[in-house]
């Protein structure tokens, strides 16, 4: 799941080589080049039938990812966080592991708590690069 | 150094977490907003940057309005989430267009604090046969208290969250046509959020099936988790049988 172009085309590409797997893209083309904070302001100039498929796909994709056992977030944002509330709650969350070290102690009063129960990867964990999410 | 730090805070984090608080939470404010005795105020949505910001936000709104010092009081929503809610597939709704109502149906308000039964939506979310009775420590909260004492916690913001998130008929049915286009059936899956600069292979593709843009599904509650797979492949190259695993290369 993701409302980052980068990841979607990073996706396609590698889905394409790959016909075996089955892909499920749900993001409309029109929003490919935005992403986040600029997604939910550039959406104001998208036709009225786009702003509602981008919502339903995003939240489809959010039941979807809160029913996990497991969530790996590459560059953790807030969408990650919600399926991290969600999951940890009905039990079915057993393991979220931030791949990126920087995001993860940050505070925001109005967002989040400061005890999510993320896990820091065993592995390099600088996966994000710096990205902003 | 950093890193250290982060691991450390993460360990401790983990340990403060408590299932029963968020749960007791999340029941509180269930049948604290069905108490048609209670006054409504309302939460303007909108609040943030994204939509996951948004809801988050909008979440600790409704925590910080349903309790006040010495009393509490139901919430309702106004505004919009942005472009998400206005337009005109969602018409004159706004956050009913998504989600289930905030406040029960006057029919049921007041009357259910005996039954203490949850709803569907939230049994979508909950364990079979979970009990959503209130445990004593939050049944007996103390309203009196600086409202930052009884609710400043993960647990009371999660539970909002999940309150928040009550995916309506319409959605659901919306979940419940790609489950039957992609034949999910069998979940948990495995998820991962947002970009990743680096790109992401699959070492084993026996039991993964993708779901939007990087998401994996898990097999059986019992193979070892991704995060012992990733250290896994990370040391060894090698594939252990049918797991479905990851690797960032």
């Amino acid at each position: 799941m993701t409302d980052s172009p980068e990841a979607a085309r990073q996706t396609r590409a590698w889905a394409a080589k790959r016909p075996h797997m089955r892909l499920v893209m749900q993001t409309h083309e029109a929003t490919w080049h935005v992403h986040g904070q600029a997604l939910a302001i550039a959406g104001r100039s998208f036709s009225h039938e786009v702003r509602h498929n981008e919502t339903e796909g995003l939240l489809v994709d959010l039941v979807f990812l809160a029913r996990s056992t497991i969530i790996i977030s590459l560059c953790t944002s807030q969408l990650a966080r919600l399926a991290n509330s969600i999951g940890r709650i009905a039990g079915r969350l057993e393991t979220a592991v931030a791949m990126d070290s920087k995001e993860i102690p940050a505070r925001d009063s109005w967002k989040y708590g400061t005890d999510e129960s993320w896990q820091q990867p065993n592995a390099d964990p600088a996966y994000c690069g710096g990205q902003a999410t | 150094m950093r890193e250290r730090l982060w691991s450390a805070w993460c360990a401790v984090a983990a340990a403060a977490y408590d299932i029963n608080t968020a749960r007791g939470a999340l029941s509180w404010i269930t049948h604290h907003q069905r108490n048609g005795s209670l006054n409504v105020v309302q939460v303007a949505m909108g609040g943030g940057g994204g939509l996951g910001s948004m809801l988050q936000v909008f979440s600790k709104q409704i925590v910080t309005g349903m309790i006040v010092k010495g009393h509490s009081q139901r919430v309702n929503s106004t505004g919009h989430f942005r472009w998400y809610t206005d337009n005109s597939g969602c018409g004159n709704s706004s956050f009913e267009c998504w989600f289930e109502p905030l406040l029960s149906s006057p029919e049921i308000a007041g009357t259910e604090y005996a039954s203490l039964k949850m709803d569907l939506p939230l049994g979508m979310w909950l364990p079979p046969g979970a009990n959503a009775s209130l445990p004593p420590f939050i049944a007996n909260m103390d309203l009196s208290l600086e409202p930052t004492a009884v609710t400043a916690s993960f647990e009371w913001f999660s539970a909002a969250q999940v309150f928040t998130f009550r995916p309506n008929t319409a959605l659901r049915a919306a979940v419940r046509r790609i489950e039957v286009a992609f034949a999910f059936d069998g979940f948990p899956d495995v998820g991962a959020l947002h970009h990743s600069p680096l790109p992401l292979t699959i070492v084993s593709t026996q039991a993964c099936t993708f779901v939007g843009a990087i998401r994996v599904r898990k097999v059986a509650r019992s193979q070892p988790t991704i995060f012992s797979m990733l250290q896994h492949v990370n040391q060894t190259g090698s594939s252990p049988g049918r797991s479905c695993q990851l690797s960032l290369s």
